[in-house]
């Protein structure tokens, strides 16, 4: 008789990427329902925003493409991509931002470069990137705190806001003074206060850091760093990238905090707040774009770190996490060239 | 700082990188003692020594008995092939063979008589004195004679094993079997745990070595109990010999691997444990050992773990080497059709046969019969994320994902520096990703690939070497027919000169005879009618010119003389034999003999010219 023949192994953990998207998925949700505790519903229209334009743009592209396309949207990146997008724009930011860029994220970052495992750069960051180049006053108007604003806006005026309301004009308004609405970042006052002269004990005395991080965002990166700490124990991300970053951001901060503690915030400030832990966790981790060799791994959070530092402190920008992971980005392939693991057998890299 | 040594004699482990923890479904035929299956009709001994290394030693028709040898060795590396049961030689033909590309080989079937009647050489067992008076070198050949290659899989001879060129300080004894549902190795130690120390007292007598370990992976306690029960009973040294439990992880029981965790070192790449001064055998080649030289029993069969949902008696069997596949089928209740596998080894390493009429091996371990959907379902090759599991649980740690990325762009210069070469194809990356890449084929693929590129190489470079020679002994050869062409130029040179001088010496007496001819044509006043004969004599060819001009002057002479004789006599003449616008002369009589006179003299003075020239014809 004849049998059906394959290569071995004739195993599999059976344990696919799509599987592994939905439980990163899953394991950001933490994070994304105290977002929107913090910052009330704009969080979760961009999302659904993002999602839906994303999926769009994928499923487009893929039948332009020729490739299957239900089999290849049910690998969840674009959702994964999507979901990054729509947490990382501010929550009541004009609808036509979140929409340019799912779009670029998905078309331009991802599919022009060949689809899911061939971008150089990490969609959502590289998204987020052209937003705060082309619009820096719409995407830096965060929202305020809805423990600070009082009464939060419900979901039709969060949805006049984004869809008809927001205008560029009314935007710049509320960022010129707190008004119940719009405010800067906790990081973004931290900055311009500095800049002011303003010592980092007297900025921190403001009533946005009134629980010593910035109100919010303090458990926002506790929420995402619970989520982090579940993907490791589910072995859905490896541990090394986190760790590098966190680890190169808490030395850095330490020495700047030490060396000069007027005019830098603590180690701990930098590691509670704007997106550190969404960026070391869930962000900088994305396989396809980040380093593949364990300490080819720490090395590139800790380029990360160290970036985000530099950025943070010194550069024009208040936070800076998408800067540093598109430059970490960059020198992926670099550091996987010269971070090869010994092989068994061999003496030492050759 | 402990020695190595004193941390093995503790029982010390290392940590090896990767590995995986696959289900291991091994109760499936753990459960039952080993049995046996009823004969089969036929056995298909494969022969692929024969024509290489042996030759054969029966031709069909001949009876052979249960263990006789069928062919004998022509060099060292030779194992002899023997029946497997009594019976007739039906034929020797190219027979399907079992191996995954499904090639045929030589084969030596033969139709059983069902008594199984052993051959005369085996025999009860010895006693370990008789054992104890043989030399090495008759152990070495009883190993040979028995046919022992190591039952692990990779079947390589096992006495070339036995007689490493350096010391050997620490033997290995697998009893790891790591793959998923295999359980022979686990089956046999539990049941022939004395026969295996006997083979393994034979060992440690042959390489005298420092330490042996006998490593058993945790996962089966009972093996590890029984062992231990037969150390204790057995010979071995105490102090030197351990059994050593280590955790279950796939692929501990691979040889580079078991020597990482067991002593902490690594096998350069490129080498063989022995430079290590170690030496890896299987738990069942000791027990094949024990049966050659206690009872010159050949290696004629081995247990076979026949597993999977697709056979309804799970188990383990002695299985004589050469029965088919089908007859195993057959006998173990097998339930699948053609849409499914037949997997010989274990799901991670094994190959899955294409063919039921293939017979088993030495090294077949393990009969898999998986139901369709018992292992992995076939699922679409998705793009890499790069993840990086597969580098993660890569044993020899290699970067998987790169290798695939090479590979799949055919770019094998760069998977080559990728270390390539040092991929076990245990098959870990592929079991963890999560885009079902099959990379160990992309893996095999590039590495045949690489092979054929490198072969393609070495002819080329033969090819250019012989090009080479070729040139360099064409260039020989037209130097050397130069170098003759020169020399024999240079003594033509000197010939040529001295004919020259003949020539000169020819022609001057040529004139010669001219001259006396003419003298004698003044003396007889007769000069025209003399030449004109003259001329066809000087024939040779070489002086034709020079004679055409001798003849042009002495017609010109000639017709002055006529024309002087005409004034003289006032007579005309008719045309001579020559020129008819020369006028002849009357006066013919005289003429001819002043002719004959010229030419009697001419001949003579050439004829002593040619005595001493060669040839005329080498001037022109």
């Amino acid at each position: 008789m004849a049998f059906k023949i394959a290569s071995s192994p004739h195993l599999s953990r059976r344990f696919q990427t799509s599987t592994l998207m939905q439980r990163v998925l899953l394991c950001a949700l933490p994070g994304v329902a105290v977002q929107c505790y913090f910052f009330g519903w704009g969080t979760i229209i961009q999302l659904l925003l993002a999602i839906c334009v994303a999926l769009f743009c994928e499923a487009s592209v893929l039948t332009l493409r020729k490739r299957p396309v239900l089999a290849t949207l049910k690998d969840n990146s674009a959702l994964l991509t999507a979901l990054f997008i729509g947490i990382a724009v501010p929550p009541l930011a004009p609808w036509w931002l979140t929409f340019l860029g799912a779009i670029f994220a998905i078309i331009i970052v991802k599919h022009l470069y060949g689809g899911l495992g061939h971008n150089i750069f990490n969609p959502a960051m590289a998204a987020y990137v052209m937003l705060l180049i082309s619009f820096p006053v719409q995407m830096t108007s965060w929202v305020a705190p809805s423990v600070i604003a009082g009464q939060p806006l419900d979901i039709f005026a969060s949805l006049q806001m984004i869809f008809i309301g927001g205008s560029q004009l009314e935007i710049s308004a509320y960022k010129m003074g707190f008004d119940g609405i719009a405010m800067a970042t906790p990081l973004d006052t931290l900055k311009t206060d500095l800049a002011m002269g303003l010592t980092s004990t007297e900025s921190l005395t403001k009533s946005i850091f009134s629980d010593g991080y910035g109100v919010g965002w303090f458990w926002v990166n506790m929420a995402y760093l619970a989520g982090g700490l579940a993907m490791i124990k589910m072995k859905l991300i490896r541990w090394h990238i986190s760790t590098g970053l966190l680890g190169a951001l808490y030395i850095c901060a330490s020495i700047g905090f030490i060396l000069n503690p007027d005019t830098h915030a603590g180690p701990l400030f930098h590691l509670f707040s704007g997106a550190t832990m969404l960026a070391a966790f869930f962000i900088a981790t994305d396989p396809v774009t980040a380093a593949t060799s364990v300490r080819g791994r720490l090395l590139f959070g800790a380029l990360i770190g160290v970036l985000v530092y530099i950025i943070r402190t010194y550069g024009g920008y208040p936070d800076a996490y998408a800067f540093a992971i598109l430059l970490a980005n960059l020198c992926a392939p670099f550091i996987d060239h010269y971070m090869k693991p010994r092989t068994y057998g061999h003496r030492s890299r050759s | 700082m402990l020695t190595l040594f004193e941390q093995i004699d503790k029982g010390t482990l290392w940590r090896s990188t990767g590995g995986i923890h696959p289900p291991e479904r091994k109760t499936l035929s753990n459960r039952t003692q080993i049995k046996s299956l009823p004969l089969a009709d036929e056995y298909v001994v494969p022969l692929p020594q024969v024509g290489e290394s042996a030759i054969l030693i029966v031709k069909p028709g001949d009876y052979v008995a249960k263990g006789a040898i069928l062919t004998k060795g022509t060099n060292f590396g030779h194992l002899p092939a023997h029946a497997p049961t009594s019976g007739h030689v039906s034929c020797i033909e190219i027979r399907p063979g079992n191996h995954a590309s499904g090639l045929a080989v030589l084969s030596c079937v033969i139709s059983a008589d069902g008594l199984d009647t052993h051959d005369a050489h085996i025999h009860p067992a010895l006693s370990t004195n008789e054992v104890d008076q043989l030399t090495d070198k008759q152990l070495l050949t009883k190993i040979q004679q028995a046919g022992i290659a190591g039952l692990g899989g990779a079947a390589f001879p096992t006495h070339i094993k036995l007689s490493p060129a350096s010391d050997i300080e620490l033997i290995i004894i697998n009893g790891i079997e790591c793959e998923p549902y295999i359980t022979a190795d686990d089956m046999l130690m539990r049941e022939k745990s004395d026969e295996i120390l006997n083979g393994i007292a034979i060992i440690h007598r042959l390489l005298a070595p420092q330490r042996l370990i006998i490593a058993i992976e945790d996962n089966k306690p009972e093996a590890i109990e029984e062992m231990q029960h037969a150390l204790n009973r057995s010979s071995l040294p105490k102090d030197g010999v351990r059994i050593t439990s280590i955790p279950t992880l796939y692929p501990s029981g691979g040889e580079k691997q078991l020597i990482q965790i067991l002593t902490g070192q690594e096998v350069p790449s490129g080498a063989i444990p022995a430079q290590l001064g170690i030496v890896v055998q299987n738990v069942a080649t000791a027990y094949a050992i024990n049966q050659a030289i206690l009872r010159d029993f050949p290696l004629i069969e081995r247990v076979v773990t026949v597993t999977g949902d697709n056979t309804q008696l799970a188990g383990n069997y002695w299985i004589p080497i050469g029965t088919p596949i089908s007859h195993v089928l057959t006998q173990t209740q097998f339930i699948g059709d053609e849409h499914d596998k037949v997997i010989i080894g274990g799901p991670m390493m094994g190959y899955a046969l294409h063919n039921d009429n293939a017979p088993t091996l030495k090294g077949s371990n393990c009969i898999l019969l998986p139901a369709s959907d018992e292992l992995a379902p076939e699922q679409k090759e998705l793009p890499c994320v790069r993840c990086g599991e597969c580098a993660h649980v890569c044993p020899v740690q290699l970067l998987p994902q790169q290798l695939f990325w090479h590979a799949q762009a055919q770019e094998y210069d760069k998977a080559t520096k990728f270390n390539l070469a040092d991929c076990i194809e245990c098959g870990c990356c592929t079991y963890v990703c999560p885009s079902e890449i099959p990379l160990v084929e992309y893996y095999r693929i590039a590495k045949s690939a690489i092979k054929a590129e490198a072969e393609e190489k070495k002819q080329a470079e033969l090819a250019k070497q012989r090009f080479d020679l070729r040139t360099q002994r064409l260039e020989d050869e037209k130097r050397a027919r130069e170098e003759k062409q020169k020399a024999s130029a240079a003594r033509r040179k000197s010939n040529m000169s001295s004919s020259d001088k003949d020539a000169v010496a020819l022609a001057m007496a040529r004139i010669k005879a001219k001259k006396a001819a003419q003298k004698a044509v003044a003396t007889q006043d007769d000069t025209a009618s003399k030449i004109t004969s003259s001329m066809p004599e000087t024939s040779v060819p070489a002086d034709e010119r020079q004679a055409k001009i001798a003849a042009a002057i002495a017609r010109a002479k000639a017709k002055k003389a006529g024309l002087k004789q005409d004034s003289a006599d006032s007579s005309t003449g008719n045309g001579s034999e020559n020129s008819g616008s020369v006028n002849a002369p009357v006066d013919d009589k005289k003429a001819r003999i002043a002719a004959t006179i010229a030419k009697a003299k001419a001949k003579a003075k050439k004829a002593a010219l040619k005595i001493s020239t060669n040839t005329e014809d080498d001037k022109d």
